[in-house]
């Protein structure tokens, strides 16, 4: 992850966008002096969430994107739990991350500011697919939702395509879940949250959450043992 | 860890695309905030707010576009040179014009608006029908229910009454 960082930070750079400064933020006189793009990174993943949401606040841009870069892989994973196409899921976390960025001045810290950014995008997520466009565009669009890695362990062919193949009967299985099953499986799977994190981002009491998973599992389950796999 | 818990999480750990966060950047940076979003605001509001004062100020004075659309007749049965002749011109038409309040042309049309119909006089209106007497209903009282059915087949009270002689003092049938 820090070699992402710093690489973003130079694309951001390139952009000509306003840079954060991590030592502005930290005290320790060791990271004094001019920084290489390795303590560069090592400095901002030493930066708390709380330092880079005061710097942003006072309108450093630049705090702000490194929050999107130690955020972004679990905002997007939680968009897609919801809209369930990758090209879908950037744009609602693309949305989400702007609103929490013009909001940031009532962040108040009860919560930590993943949770803060992941409620966000919970919320633009279920607005967007409920909005009429995005029915429309499922009616036109015939591509597949979120785009399938097939484990890498698979040491012949025969045994890749046939994890394939199971990879894609899973997705299609659980494209097919109940709406709550599958936005409570796919944010479990993801790993990236507790799930009394999830209570807090959904609303819905974590043990329902673990019961709805628990679920989920169990007619996945039904469901390939009836097509004998 | 089984099989499907592994499709399972290969769903569900969508990494973000590369330039991902760049666009997010490049767009919080383009974003104006708030503080410089409300006196862009504040500046097309008053903006409009001068243009209208421009429009009432045009067409309050006499002569503008919109006095003249005001001085036309709107009907047909009014006089010619009252179509023609320009408000400015006659100080009377111009001051009971004026009278009108400028909230609403539509409003000083209707004031000058002759009526067209009369007020409705409901008794000329039935006189002018000509309704036959039929329609007066007599002043006559509705007989009650059970009288009315007795009107109808009146009961014929015997003419004598015919008591059966009883033995006098003497035992009856049920006397034992």
């Amino acid at each position: 992850m820090p070699s992402e960082m710093a690489g973003s930070l130079h694309s951001a750079r390139a952009l000509g966008l306003p840079r954060f400064n991590p030592q502005s933020a930290i005290p320790n006189p060791q990271f004094q002096g001019n920084p290489t793009p390795d303590s560069e990174a090592l400095l901002i993943s030493r930066v708390t969430d709380a330092e880079l949401v005061e710097a942003a606040r006072a309108g450093d841009h630049a705090a702000f994107g490194a929050l999107v870069e130690r955020y972004q892989h679990v905002v997007v994973r939680t968009a897609a739990a919801v809209v369930g196409r990758r090209e879908e899921a950037e744009d609602v976390a693309q949305e989400a991350l702007l609103r929490a960025f013009r909001g940031i001045a009532d962040f108040r810290g009860e919560a930590s500011v993943k949770t803060w950014l992941l409620t966000i995008t919970w919320r633009q997520a279920l607005s967007h697919r409920r909005s009429i466009v995005t029915h429309l565009r499922r009616l036109v669009s015939t591509s597949d939702e979120v785009p399938i890695d097939p484990p890498s362990s698979a040491p012949r062919h025969d045994e890749a395509l046939e994890a394939r193949d199971f990879q894609q009967e899973v997705s299609r299985l659980v494209r097919g879940l109940p709406a709550k099953y599958r936005e409570a499986l796919l944010m479990a799977a993801t790993g990236d949250v507790t799930y009394e994190e999830m209570s807090h981002i959904t609303g819905v009491a974590a043990g329902t959450l673990k019961w709805r998973v628990s679920e989920a599992r169990r007619q996945l389950r039904a469901k390939l043992a009836r097509r004998g796999q | 860890m089984t099989d499907l818990d592994d499709a399972v999480r290969n769903l569900a750990r969508l990494d973000a695309s590369s330039g991902f966060a760049a666009t997010v950047r490049a767009r919080v940076d383009a974003d104006a905030p708030a503080a410089a979003r409300w006196p862009r605001l504040a500046v097309g509001a008053a903006a409009v707010a001068a243009a209208a004062l421009v429009v009432w100020f045009v067409g309050a004075r006499p002569g503008s576009p919109i006095a003249e659309v005001a001085s036309k007749p709107t009907s047909p049965t009014e006089a010619p040179q009252a179509r023609t002749q320009p408000l400015a011109a006659d100080p009377g038409a111009f001051a009971a014009v004026a009278a009108i309040p400028r909230s609403s042309v539509s409003a000083g049309r209707r004031a000058r608006r002759p009526a067209v119909r009369p007020p409705m006089d409901h008794e000329r209106a039935l006189a002018a029908l000509e309704l036959p007497g039929a329609l007066e209903v007599p002043d006559i009282d509705p007989p009650p229910l059970g009288v009315a059915a007795m009107a109808i087949q009146p009961l014929e009270p015997p003419s004598e009454l015919t008591v059966p002689d009883l033995p006098a003092g003497g035992a009856g049938p049920g006397d034992r």
